[in-house]
């Protein structure tokens, strides 16, 4: 799982979590990169093929909240992807 | 035993309850949210699907809004102290506990409030009349009501009070101590713009639990600041809820109780759980109706009455009859002005209160009876009217 969706707050990542274990989307709970950032919080895992989905799933349940999505690469850095909403 | 003071804290509570918090110190142990591993992942689960139940619960439509806070007290201080500002005039009602009265009497002098009182009138204790005139004429800038009274289980006509609080912009606060777990609560329909609630009630939650339901616009300043595990890197306060309001770690213990609790509601049915207990108030109003001396107040469960039963006997003490029910025939109850003195006020039962027999999920009907039967003895008569 190589794709990082970072949320506000902790409840935003379990109800991520929620949606995507609904739609029988894996991802993972994982604390946020320090190279991302110095939150001390969580946030969610998922594969680069489901990104799409979850970011569709994500918008269809009104989702207000800024998420962010970055890509690991080789060597612990991580790649912006994009924001939504 | 007979507990018959489930208005002041639910007891028994449902075995899911005690094995949830157990599952908790037993298994989880973590604060949720931080550290990142995967016990703090499974305490913010159970905060998560606390918030969830409730938000099915209550009808609400952002679980995100709902804040945890220690108790019904904890939420209504977050409320009132987060929302009013200097010189606001505030309404509020005839039956309302010092949960309410208490913060708005220290508001009125730090913040130069004024605080109007609506008089009681014959809609279950509300005089809508007052109410139309008081809020077209007035410049209220907040309401705050009780749902269900603690002294009467009057059930505020809230489809007619909110209404009218909505059409003149008055930001309205709905104290909902007593109802929550008690009655079917549509928040969708009702739309108050804070929802206070308390978990050892009639949600049957461990002491200690409770929160308040933000309506999508309502922002009132935080009371505690400090480490919510999210955006550590800033020193000031986070923006976004539920952390701005949830500063330190939470009790999460509590928090699974209260999920359990929720969850058991909406398993047997809100509807069902409603009308046991209604139906319990029910023959205690009618038993007590027939026995010589006895003063009951309030409305019958069937003229928007919940299962609190208040009364008084002759001119005899409450703490006398209580501590009678209970060192006679193990029956407890709540004597005296259950922290309402101004419901007591409005009910001419200042200042000695009354005996308020609040029977829940878990009573019987033969424990009803019992009780009946140890007040006639108490009446002394032996003999009903």
């Amino acid at each position: 799982m190589n794709i990082y969706l970072l949320f506000p707050s902790i409840h935003n990542v379990m109800a991520a979590e929620d949606l995507c274990t609904g739609a029988a989307i894996a991802t993972d709970m994982r604390p946020v990169p320090r190279e991302i950032s110095s939150d001390c919080g969580m946030c969610l895992a998922c594969r680069e093929e489901d990104r799409e989905k979850i970011q569709k799933l994500l918008r269809q349940a009104g989702f207000s909240c800024p998420v962010h999505l970055y890509r690991a690469e080789p060597g612990r850095k991580f790649t912006f992807l994009t924001a939504i909403p | 035993m007979i507990y018959l003071d489930n208005a002041a804290t639910s007891f028994p509570k449902p075995p899911e309850v005690a094995a949830a918090c157990l599952d908790y110190l037993e298994n989880i142990g973590a604060s949720p949210g931080r550290s990142g591993h995967r016990a703090a992942a499974a305490a913010g689960r159970i905060l998560y699907r606390t918030r969830k139940g409730l938000a099915e619960l209550f009808n609400f439509p952002d679980p995100g809004r709902i804040i945890f806070s220690e108790n019904a007290t904890g939420a209504l201080n977050l409320a009132l102290f987060g929302l009013l500002k200097k010189g606001d005039r505030v309404l509020t009602g005839p039956l309302e506990h010092n949960s309410v009265m208490r913060p708005l009497r220290r508001l009125e002098g730090t913040l130069g409030l004024t605080i109007d009182i609506l008089p009681t009138g014959t809609e279950s204790h509300y005089d809508l009349e007052t109410l139309a005139r008081w809020t077209r004429e007035r410049n209220y800038r907040l309401a705050v009501f009780n749902h269900v009274s603690n002294v009467t289980g009057t059930i505020a006509p809230l489809d007619k009070i909110l209404p009218l609080l909505r059409e003149h912009g008055i930001l309205s606060v709905v104290d909902g101590a007593q109802s929550a777990g008690t009655l079917a609560i549509d928040l969708q329909r009702l739309r108050p713009d804070v929802f206070c609630f308390t978990g050892h009630k009639g949600l049957f939650g461990p002491p200690g639990t409770g929160g308040l339901c933000l309506w999508e616009g309502i922002e009132p300043e935080p009371l505690r600041l400090g480490g919510t595990g999210s955006r550590s890197e800033a020193e000031l306060q986070p923006e976004f809820l539920p952390d701005r309001h949830e500063s330190g770690t939470p009790n999460t213990m509590g928090l699974a109780g209260l999920g359990a609790g929720v969850n058991f509601i909406l398993k047997i049915g809100q509807e069902k759980i409603t009308a046991h207990e209604r139906g319990l108030a029910a023959i205690l109003h009618r038993g007590l109706a027939e026995i010589s001396g006895v003063k009951v107040f309030g409305p019958r469960p069937a003229d928007r009455g919940l299962a609190v039963v208040s009364f008084t006997l002759n001119d005899a003490s409450p703490a006398e009859i209580g501590f009678r029910l209970d060192r006679e025939f193990s029956i407890l109850t709540r004597v005296g002005l259950h922290c309402a003195p101004r419901a007591h006020r409005s009910l001419g039962t200042f200042p000695t209160g009354t005996v308020r027999l609040a029977p829940g999920w878990f009573n019987r009907k033969e424990e009803i009876e019992a009780v009946l039967s140890a007040i006639e003895r108490i009446a002394g008569r032996g003999k009903r009217k």
